[in-house]
């Protein structure tokens, strides 16, 4: 989802799609939740009440969001979660918990670092944007990125392999629009038109899915330099 | 060894956190309980390297499949051990089997070595038992086939063979015992003879195809100077070679008799056969508790048995010295056999052989008896004493007997 798309569905929703809003909360989900396991500093479920505060907290920044005041659309919801936990926590007597928190936050009021600040969170809410979408791409092929650990190839010489069988692929639209419409990976197509061992790309199928994705979304510029970051390795 | 892996968190979930890494591919990392990145951060995180729990499934799977095939090839070793036997009994009654033991005397194998034996233990499920129940399990069958009974006597004979080098236990003595408590059980009758053998001498009697103890009947018998062929002995059961050893000894003792033969020669063949039994360390013992009493009855049974079959056999032995004694025996027991109880009857019977046998034995062989004695302490010593009765009226016909009859009922009572 590109920051139009977003400041657009947000708009829609500002004025009455409560359709929208469903699939929105839906879709930020994992951010929700991992923000609160950042703020509390404990891993929490849905089942806890910070995540549920959090995500009234969500519900809020939707209605609030204004995209004029310059802030990402992801670190705007950090900033209403953030503030809102510390809140509860006040109410809770877990205060002191949060001072150190809030120290950091304090400490970063000189002007350099707090345009580094700026930048990193900037950064990092770029990156959750784009994971948060390649989550959502994932989900459709069914596949987790826990997941993918096991299918990751170990060895560099593997690495580029897959990598190549990637690229090749996603230079044939056919086969592209195949894997979409299907939602599984084209074996036969792609064998007819590639040289590769059946189990080769099968051992590897969820990874090349998913970097076939990341290829195929240039917008993803973070995640895009991961993979480039390889091919540049490599050539070294 | 510690590893460090920098990447961008993918995913927070409980345990761990999916990174993906410079090199663009993804791992899972345990995380830090008090300190949650946020989905996009970029992290480091150093992971201890410990490739059997931490690396992935596919690794472990073959190293956990070795170990259990490893674990079941040791245990295989280890579990077909002990079914090797480490004992046979061979028992012997008429159907004579074989029974496998293991070293906790639990049966492997009941194998029957003749058919009336296979008939007896067919469908008999031994596998694993203690010996204790299979031999009851035994003795009940045969009672109802027939083959033991409470009024006529059987003789069990039974060779406790070590296949192993195993010290040698009581283990003989507890098979008796066995024996003798299912067989009081069942209310049967028999007469227990247990003897201990080395493997070799299993082996040897395999080698001519006998059972342990025709084989070991057979001996005795070739050691008598009876002779014998291996090939007619093969056929029969222990209780046939019974009678014909009987019946070889005393044709023997009736010419010895008659020729009065030299004593050198009998004590010739009495030292043999000394030998004979010596080497089979012959445990001789009566079917019920060792009361003195008992003990003397259970012999005189068996007496009387052997009796019984002379009897049996008198007729078509037709041989001249002895056929007018044992006529003449005949015709005694039909009176005896009147007499009231049942106890007294067997009695009777039992007073007889010597009757038969001794008169003619006791003037030439009182040494031969004296030599005995020392291996056979119970059966010599009452022996012993009939003899003595016999020597003291010292006379061959059948008042005799009736008056050894009486004598033994006033014992009795």
């Amino acid at each position: 989802m590109k920051q139009e798309d977003i400041e657009h569905i947000i708009n829609e929703i500002q004025k009455g799609n409560e359709l929208r809003r469903e699939q929105l909360i839906q879709y930020y989900q994992p951010y929700i939740l991992s923000v609160v396991g950042k703020v509390c500093n404990k891993f929490k479920t849905w089942n806890d009440d910070e995540a549920s505060i959090a995500l009234i907290a969500f519900n809020r920044a939707i209605d609030t969001y204004d995209p004029q005041k310059g802030r990402t659309f992801l670190n705007y919801v950090y900033l209403i979660i953030h503030r809102e936990l510390v809140d509860f926590f006040r109410k809770e007597n877990h205060y002191q918990n949060v001072m150190k928190k809030g120290d950091k936050l304090l400490e970063a009021n000189h002007v350099k670092e707090s345009v580094k600040q700026y930048h990193q969170d900037q950064r990092i809410s770029s990156i959750a944007a784009e994971i948060i979408d390649l989550d959502d791409q994932l989900s459709q092929f069914y596949i987790r990125f826990e997941e993918l650990e096991a299918h990751s190839p170990k060895q560099k010489r593997t690495r580029k392999k897959v990598l190549n069988i990637a690229e090749e692929f996603i230079q044939r639209d056919t086969l592209v629009e195949q894997l979409f419409n299907r939602k599984q990976f084209p074996m036969k197509e792609f064998l007819k038109v590639a040289n590769y061992r059946v189990k080769t790309i099968e051992k590897y199928r969820k990874y090349i899915i998913a970097i076939i994705i990341i290829l195929l979304h240039p917008e993803w510029k973070n995640l895009q330099t991961f993979l480039r970051n390889k091919v540049r390795g490599e050539k070294k | 060894m510690k590893q460090k892996i920098k990447g961008v968190v993918m995913e927070v979930q409980e345990n761990q956190v999916v990174l993906m890494c410079d090199d663009g591919t993804f791992r899972n990392v345990p995380h830090d309980q008090h300190d949650i990145p946020a989905i996009g951060e970029y992290v480091t995180y150093r992971v201890k390297k410990s490739p059997l729990l931490l690396g992935n499934r596919k690794q472990v799977l073959p190293l956990v499949a070795l170990a259990a095939i490893l674990l079941f090839a040791i245990m295989n070793v280890s579990l077909f051990q002990p079914q090797q036997p480490a004992y046979l009994l061979a028992v012997d009654i008429n159907p004579s089997m074989e029974l496998s033991l293991d070293e906790d005397l639990h049966v492997i194998e009941i194998t029957g070595l003749n058919e009336d034996a296979n008939r007896v233990i067919k469908d008999l499920d031994v596998k694993g038992q203690g010996i204790d129940k299979v031999i009851n399990e035994i003795v009940v069958r045969l009672k109802n086939d027939n083959y033991l009974s409470a009024d006529t006597p059987a003789i069990i004979t039974a060779t406790w063979i070590e296949l192993q080098d195993h010290s040698i236990s009581n283990n003989s003595r507890s098979v008796e015992e066995i024996f003798n408590h299912s067989l009081g059980e069942n209310h049967v009758e028999a007469e227990m003879e247990v003897y201990v053998e080395s493997e070799d001498y299993y082996k040897k009697a395999k080698e001519v195809d006998l059972s342990v103890n025709s084989y070991r009947m057979y001996q005795e018998m070739s050691n008598d100077e009876v002779e014998v062929d291996i090939k007619d002995v093969q056929n029969k059961s222990v209780k046939e070679l019974r009678q014909i050893a009987k019946k070889a000894s005393e044709r023997k003792n009736a010419e010895r008799a008659n020729s009065s033969s030299s004593p050198e020669k009998e004590e010739a063949a009495k030292n043999t056969k000394e030998e004979t039994e010596n080497s089979s360390s012959k445990h001789n013992s009566s079917t019920s508790v060792p009361k003195k009493e008992d003990e003397k009855q259970s012999e005189k049974e068996k007496n009387g048995e052997e009796n019984k079959q002379n009897a049996e056999q008198a007729p078509s032995k037709e041989e001249k010295h002895n056929s007018d004694k044992k006529r003449t025996n005949e015709k005694s027991r039909p009176e005896k056999s009147n007499s009231p109880s049942n106890d007294q009857k067997k009695q009777k019977k039992m007073e007889k052989p010597p009757s038969n046998e001794k008169p003619e034995k006791a003037n030439p062989k009182p040494e031969k008896q004296e030599q005995r004695d020392p291996e056979i302490p119970k059966k010599a010593e009452e022996k012993a004493a009939d003899k003595g009765k016999s020597e003291e009226k010292s006379t061959k016909e059948i008042p005799k007997d009736q008056g050894k009859g009486n004598d033994s009922n006033k014992r009795e009572e």
